[in-house]
């Protein structure tokens, strides 16, 4: 892994985490893994774009072990996921949805504004999601 | 865009099986179990993977599970193989004559992203308009549940594709937003009725009380304060009035002696002419008790070996002796080293000097005796050798000279010192000979020792002499006179008109029960104070056991604080949410559905040889009908036959199927989904397929024996899987011998 992507936040063991060169969960898994110490209580902020939403839980219960306490903080960013670019061109409901959230984050510059749209395209995304189950 | 061929090399029970299919209507028939399933889930597998690995592995077989497939249109021809595996794809685009245009080979992940798998997505969405599995299962894909029998169904399905979905719908989202919003608060600009407050109302509400008591806390943390100073300025009051009490009873005890002292001495005046002797014998017996103590006390003393009276300056004089001596004793502890310092310098180390000397000059003696030859440079060097120690013996010694007579100097010093101190010993001791002792050193500190050891006597003795020296005549031992008398009484009459004008200065006792009566008052006013204070401190203390709260009430907002920007961040997500779906469902019905209509009216045309011409879409996603001729005029589809909504459903679903994939025509998959119909239903149904299939190609999988022969009849491709194509082989083999038999006869 690529330390210049951890940053020591402070002296509580702060980490920021860099993930928008790592393909999938167990990639991150692994960076993650790289700082492990059994003694060590660390809160770790995931940064950077991502192509899907992270199952923040799933990567929390696949490292925990490795540390003393292991908290990790989303704030990764989905709506420059090339994939969001894909189903914005849908002719469904669903490609709509996105596409205007991919235009209101365009539209504004205020972090906590974009912050909320991408939370919102998140939350869609999984309710949709969810509203599918499981197809294959 | 049709399917072309479908090559399984080991994809569960097929085993290096390539299949055929062309434009129009292909049928896949076979009985159960014999793949047809399969077959179809390879298409979409080897276009987007499959999450169960060992869902298609081969049976009994240890090989990569595998397959790939060619899509073809007039323009070029796709193949895409891939290991099911491990994910690997290989896509290959080829023009119309076979001329190699794109090649991407690659692992694409079903799961996670890479730059590899979008370049993949992106070259699906490119060739064939869909690159989301989900819509390309739900659009491509009619299965036996899956083909409407009312114009509810068709209704729903429509809501359903339309919101991208596979199952469920768009409003179904939106309700569940909504929900979830109510839950957490009552501001719903949307809704127009009123509920009642909920989560985050709550805990805002909470959030106002824990202000206000901070607020409530602020004002009694100033009362409390205020009530500090309050406490500190009536203690001090307090301390002021007691000590002015105190003072004031003192006083009055003071006061009253001195009136009673002063009554006494005018008693004393008033009874004479009789004698002031005669008083004095009336005291006697305290006197004599008085004498008689003392003199117990000065035996004491003389048998300690001190003598009777002790003069004032005794102590004093004792002390500065003893430090005399200290000085002395530490100036001859600092001139002892010195001494011995200045006799090792006394003597100088010459013997080791003496000795080299010698050595050198026997050593002269020895070369001129073997060597003479060697004499006058030896002589030089012994001699230079001999200039040299000599030299530094000459130069040291002086140096120790002049230390020596340092340290003389030093000694000297000392010496003076302890001279003018044996003076002032010496001083000392004349006068304590003046006053009759001992001036031995040892006599001195003893009687030091003895007058430490009694010196309550001696404070009790000074005391009592104190007491009996007024008592005692002037001329002691003597027997008072007349004169003595009449000149003592003079003077304590002096005495007596002085202390009358000092007493008139102070309280006159007619004053006295006012004066009292002012003290109690004061020690009224201190009462009532120490109540009002006792009073105070415990309204104090119940403040600083309010105020011990507030550390709890710190813990309380930051939670609520917290909890508080949770809820608002996720009402602000979840209204957004709200309103992003509702516009972009707005937005759906206002512009696609227009296209949507004449899409699907096309179809319908088509299925329905002209009968019906156009369809109305209802924001609802509900369909109404329009018939050939009758202009302005539809039919609610719930209104028609049955025959006609098994129409209207294929062609709203090939019209959606186009819809979605960008105005591609691609192929159309059923599974079993006409099993159900009724013979005449299913003529009519695959009539309507024939119709429309000229764009689109149609790929059956059933096992429905009445497909088969309609498939024969109409020269479909059929494709046979398992059992059927030996159940084919069997039946020939049947009509040959059965030509056979025939044969025979003829």
């Amino acid at each position: 892994m690529n330390q210049s992507n951890i940053k020591q936040c402070d002296k509580y063991q702060a980490y920021e985490l860099n993930v928008s060169q790592y393909a999938d969960e167990p990639e991150i898994c692994a960076a993650i893994d790289l700082l492990a110490q059994d003694d060590l209580a660390i809160r770790i902020t995931l940064v950077g774009g991502v192509e899907i939403a992270l199952d923040i839980e799933n990567i929390t219960k696949c490292c925990q072990e490795s540390f003393l306490s292991l908290q990790l903080v989303d704030n990764t960013e989905l709506l420059g996921s090339a994939l969001v670019q894909e189903m914005a061109q849908e002719n469904t409901v669903h490609g709509i949805v996105v596409k205007r959230l991919l235009e209101l984050s365009r539209s504004t510059t205020d972090e906590h504004q974009l912050r909320i749209y991408d939370l919102t395209l998140r939350e869609l995304l999984s309710r949709f999601e969810m509203m599918q189950g499981e197809n294959r | 865009m049709i399917l072309r061929s479908l090559e399984l090399k080991s994809f569960g029970q097929f085993i290096d099986q390539k299949y055929e299919f062309r434009r129009g209507i292909n049928l896949v028939i076979g009985p159960n179990e014999a793949g047809k399933s399969t077959m179809m889930e390879a298409v979409p597998a080897v276009l987007f993977g499959c999450k169960d690995k060992k869902r298609f592995r081969p049976w009994a077989r240890s090989q990569h599970c595998s397959a790939s497939l060619m899509l073809e249109n007039q323009q070029y021809n796709i193949s895409i193989e891939r290991d099911i595996d491990t994910d690997c794809i290989e896509l290959r685009q080829a023009d119309d004559l076979y001329q190699e245009q794109c090649n991407l080979v690659a692992t694409v992940p079903v799961d996670g992203h890479c730059v590899a798998k979008l370049d993949y997505l992106h070259l699906l969405k490119k060739f064939i308009g869909i690159s989301d599995e989900r819509l390309f299962r739900s659009s491509l894909f009619l299965g036996q549940g899956d083909f409407p029998s009312n114009a509810e169904e068709i209704k729903r399905h429509m809501r359903t594709l339309l919101s991208g979905f596979a199952r469920g719908d768009s409003t179904l989202v939106l309700q569940s937003i909504q929900d979830d919003y109510l839950a957490i608060t009552n501001d719903a600009p949307w809704l127009n009725k009123q509920v009642s407050a909920r989560e985050l109302e709550a805990v805002q509400d909470a959030l106002d009380d824990v202000y206000a008591q901070r607020e409530h806390m602020q004002q009694l943390k100033a009362e409390a304060q205020h009530l500090s100073q309050q406490i500190e300025v009536l203690q001090q009051n307090v301390a002021n009035d007691r000590r002015e009490y105190e003072k004031g009873v003192e006083y009055l005890v003071w006061i009253q002696q001195q009136w009673q002292l002063a009554a006494n001495g005018a008693v004393t005046s008033s009874e004479k002419p009789a004698p002031s002797c005669a008083d004095k014998e009336d005291d006697s017996a305290e006197i004599a008790a008085l004498e008689r103590e003392r003199n117990h006390l000065q035996q004491i003393l003389v048998s300690a070996g001190l003598p009777e009276a002790l003069p004032a300056e005794l102590p004093s004089l004792l002390v500065a002796a003893d430090e005399i001596r200290c000085a002395l004793v530490a100036l001859q502890q600092q001139t002892i080293p010195l001494h011995k310092e200045v006799d090792a310098l006394r003597f100088p180390q010459t013997k080791r000097w003496l000795l080299i000397s010698l050595l050198m000059v026997a050593s002269l003696a020895g070369v001129s005796f073997l060597w003479p030859q060697y004499l006058a440079p030896a002589s030089i060097t012994v001699g230079a050798t001999l200039a040299i120690c000599w030299g530094s013996f000459a130069w040291r010694y002086r140096r120790q000279k002049l230390a020596q007579c340092h340290l003389e100097q030093q000694i000297a010093a000392i010496d003076l010192q302890r001279a003018q101190e044996r003076s002032h010993l010496k001083e000392l001791d004349d006068d304590f000979e003046s006053y009759g002792f001992a001036s031995s050193a040892i006599a001195m500190v003893k009687m030091q020792k003895q007058l430490q050891g009694h010196e309550h006597i001696v404070q009790r003795l000074a005391e009592l002499r104190l007491l009996l020296s007024p008592n005692e005549s002037p001329s002691s031992g003597g027997d008072p006179t007349e004169d003595g008398c009449s000149a003592e009484d003079e003077e304590i009459e002096a005495c007596q008109d002085q202390h009358s004008d000092a007493l008139a200065k102070h309280l006159h006792p007619d004053e006295l029960p006012a004066a009292q009566q002012n003290l109690a008052e004061l020690q009224k006013v201190i009462k009532k104070q120490e109540v009002e204070l006792l009073a105070l401190l415990r309204q104090e203390a119940v403040l600083q056991e309010r105020l011990s709260a507030a550390e709890q009430l710190g813990t309380t907002e930051t939670e609520l604080r917290h909890s508080l920007d949770e809820l608002m961040q996720r009402k602000e997500v979840l209204g957004c949410a709200y309103q992003v779906l509702t516009d972009a469902m707005s937005e759906f019905s206002h512009t696609n559905l227009r296209a949507l209509e004449e899409e699907v009216g096309k179809y319908l045309r088509q299925a329905t040889m002209g009968k019906y011409v156009a369809v109305e879409i209802t924001e609802n996603y509900a369909l109404r009908l329009r018939r050939a001729g009758q202009r302005g005029k539809s039919s609610p589809l719930e209104n028609l036959s049955r025959g006609t909504i098994d129409l209207v459903c294929l062609a709203t679903r090939l019209a959606l199927t186009r819809f979605l994939a960008n105005d591609e025509f691609l192929p159309f998959f059923l599974d079993d989904a006409l099993v159900n119909l009724d013979s005449d239903r299913l003529l009519e149904t695959v009539d309507a397929l024939e119709r429309i299939s000229t764009d689109h190609q149609i790929v059956m999988f059933t096992h429905d024996e009445r497909l088969y022969k309609l498939a024969s009849r109409r020269r479909w491709h059929i494709v046979s899987l398992g059992l059927r194509s030996k159940r084919r082989k069997v039946n020939k083999k049947e009509e040959v011998s059965a030509n056979d038999g025939q044969l025979s006869l003829l």
